[in-house]
C-alpha cells in the first residue's frame, strides 16, 4: 500500500486515537485530526490530504454529513465515513460525492483493508 | 332552503301577538306564544332545547321580563333571548343586556318592520357562539389528551433510560468479573497488573453508570460520592504491601457535569490514583495520602489529585508503549478540551483544567 496522507475527523479522543494507530501500522500517515467539522473542512483545505475518515457526531455545530457535503463542493478528496447503526441509512441517503463507503464503529481491520485496497486501485 | 327558526314568544298583548306573528313570516319561523311570565319561565328551564330565540316582554303577568332573565342565569342556561320594552329608558335595557339579553328591540312605531332580520342574526350569532364554546372544548379536551400523552411518553422514556443505564453497568460488571477470574489464572502471572488496570477502567466508567441510573434526574450524579467510591475500589484493588493504608481526603464542590464529561473525568481520576498508589509511595513515606479537589472559577472547572509521594521522575515518556496510562490521561485531558499542569511540590500534583460547557450545545449531539 503506498503512503496515503489521512485527515480523521473523529470526536471521541481514544478512539481517534485508535483508528490512527490502525492506520499507521498500514503505512498511511495521518497528517490531521479534530473533533469539530468546521476544523476538518478548513484542514482538508490546508493539507490536502488523500484520504478522510469522517465520524457523523461531532463536537461543534456542524456534524460530519454537513461537514463531508462542504468538503465535497472544494475537493475531490475521498470520504470514508465511520459511523454507529443508527446514523448509516441517514448518511446512505445523502448522496455525498466523493463517498467512499462506510464502516461500522469501532473501525475494524478487515473493512479498513477494504476501503484502503479500494482507494490504491483507484 | 334553510331550517326553520323556532321562537318562543313570550307576550301578553294580543294586538303585539297578532302583529309580530305576522310580520314572522311562517316559512322561516315557527312561533309559539306563551302570555304569562311564571309559565313562560317553567317551560323555558324544560323546553330550552326546542327553540333557538325567545323574544321576552317586559312587562307581563305574574313575573316580569327582568326576572325571568335572572332565573334564567341562574339557571345558567345560555339562551338567544331578545328583549322587548316599550318603555324609553336606557337603564332597563343596560340591565337586561348585563343579565343575559343578546338584543333589545324598543316597541317604537317601526319595531314590526326591524324585528325578522333581529331574530336572524341573534340566532346566527348565538349559533356562532355554541359553536365557538364546542370547538373551544374539542381543542382543550385533545391539549389535554396531548398533554397526558406525552407524560406517559416521557415517563416511558426516562424508565427506558434507567433501564439501559442498568444494562450497560452490568454488562461492564460482567466483563469486569471476568477480567478479574482471569488475572487469577497461573499463566496470568506476567500480565495480571495490565489486567487489573483494565479492569480499574472499566470499574470506573461502570460507576458512572451505577451512579446514574441511581439518580432521580438520570443526567447527574453526585460527583463527590463517585470520587469515594472509586477511590476506595482502586485502594482495593492496589493495596500497599505490608498492609499500609492511604490516607484518602475529598474536596469536591457541587456540579452539574454531564455524561460527556463524568466518564473522562472519572478515567483521569482512575489513572491518576492508580498511578500514585502503584509508583508514589515506596516504604521510605511515612503517611502516604492522596487528595482530590474538584471546584469551578471563572468559567472553568479544576479537578486536582494530589499525593505526598516521592514525586515524579523529572522526564516523563507519553509514547504508548512505555507508559500507557500517560498516554490514556493526555488523550482524556484533550477529550475534555482541557490544560494538564504537573506540579512537583512535597509529592505530586495533577492539575486538570477544562472550560465549564454553555448550554447552547449543536443540536445532533446526544
Amino acid at each position: 500500500m503506498r503512503h496515503l496522507g489521512v485527515l480523521v475527523v473523529e470526536d471521541e479522543v481514544l478512539l481517534r486515537r485508535y483508528t490512527i494507530s490502525l492506520l499507521n501500522r498500514r503505512g498511511c500517515h495521518t497528517i490531521g485530526e479534530t473533533s469539530y467539522g468546521e476544523t476538518a473542512v478548513e484542514m482538508n483545505h490546508k493539507l490536502l490530504p488523500d484520504l478522510i475518515l469522517m465520524d457523523i457526531r461531532l463536537k461543534g455545530r456542524m456534524n460530519g454529513i454537513e461537514a463531508a457535503r462542504k468538503i465535497s463542493q472544494d475537493s475531490q478528496t475521498p470520504i470514508l465515513f465511520m459511523t454507529a447503526y443508527d446514523y448509516l441509512e441517514q448518511v446512505k441517503n445523502e448522496k455525498i460525492p466523493n463517498t467512499l463507503g462506510f464502516m461500522n464503529k469501532p473501525v475494524d481491520d478487515i473493512e479498513l483493508d477494504f476501503y484502503l485496497n479500494k482507494i490504491d486501485c483507484q | 332552503m334553510e331550517d326553520r327558526i323556532d321562537v318562543l314568544l313570550v307576550e301578553d298583548n294580543e294586538d303585539q301577538i297578532h302583529f309580530i306573528q305576522r310580520v314572522l313570516d311562517r316559512r322561516r319561523f315557527n312561533v309559539t306564544v306563551i302570555t304569562d311570565g311564571r309559565h313562560a319561565l317553567n317551560y323555558i328551564r324544560d323546553h330550552d332545547l326546542e327553540f333557538h330565540v325567545i323574544l321576552l316582554d317586559y312587562r307581563l303577568p305574574s313575573m316580569n321580563g327582568m326576572e325571568i332573565l335572572f332565573k334564567i342565569q341562574e339557571l345558567q342556561k345560555e339562551l338567544a333571548i331578545i328583549f322587548l320594552t316599550i318603555e324609553t329608558g336606557i337603564e332597563l335595557v343596560v340591565d337586561a343586556m348585563k343579565h343575559g339579553a343578546m338584543d333589545f328591540m324598543p316597541k317604537t312605531n317601526r319595531f314590526y318592520e326591524g324585528l325578522p332580520s333581529m331574530v336572524e342574526k341573534v340566532y346566527a350569532l348565538h349559533r356562532a357562539r355554541i359553536e365557538k364554546k364546542h370547538i373551544e372544548q374539542k381543542l382543550m379536551e385533545s391539549e389535554k389528551r396531548a398533554a397526558e400523552e406525552l407524560r406517559k411518553s416521557l415517563h416511558e422514556k426516562e424508565l427506558l433510560l434507567r433501564e439501559i443505564h442498568h444494562r450497560v453497568k452490568n454488562n461492564l460488571s460482567l466483563i469486569s468479573s471476568l477480567l478479574h477470574f482471569q488475572e487469577r489464572l497461573p499463566q496470568s502471572e506476567t500480565i495480571r497488573p495490565l489486567l487489573a488496570n483494565t479492569r480499574s477502567r472499566i470499574k470506573a466508567m461502570a460507576l458512572v453508570h451505577d451512579k446514574l441510573y441511581n439518580n432521580t434526574d438520570l443526567a447527574h450524579i453526585n460527583f463527590s460520592d463517585y470520587c469515594r467510591d472509586l477511590a476506595r475500589f482502586l485502594f482495593q484493588t492496589f493495596p500497599l504491601p505490608y498492609g499500609r493504608q492511604i490516607e484518602f481526603t475529598l474536596d469536591v464542590e457541587k456540579a452539574v457535569l454531564d455524561i460527556d464529561m463524568l466518564i473522562p473525568c472519572g478515567l483521569i481520576i482512575n489513572e491518576l490514583v492508580t498511578n500514585s498508589i502503584k509508583h508514589a509511595f515506596p516504604p521510605e513515606i511515612d503517611s502516604p495520602a492522596i487528595h482530590i479537589s474538584f471546584h469551578s472559577e471563572d468559567g472553568y472547572y479544576f479537578l486536582k489529585i494530589s499525593d505526598n509521594g516521592i514525586g515524579l521522575p523529572e522526564k516523563i515518556d507519553l509514547n504508548p508503549t512505555k507508559t500507557l496510562g500517560l498516554f490514556v490521561l493526555q488523550s482524556l485531558v484533550e477529550q475534555l478540551e482541557g490544560t494538564l499542569d504537573i506540579q512537583r511540590n512535597s509529592g505530586t500534583t495533577f492539575s486538570i483544567r477544562f472550560m465549564i460547557p454553555s448550554l447552547s450545545a449543536s443540536p445532533f449531539r446526544k
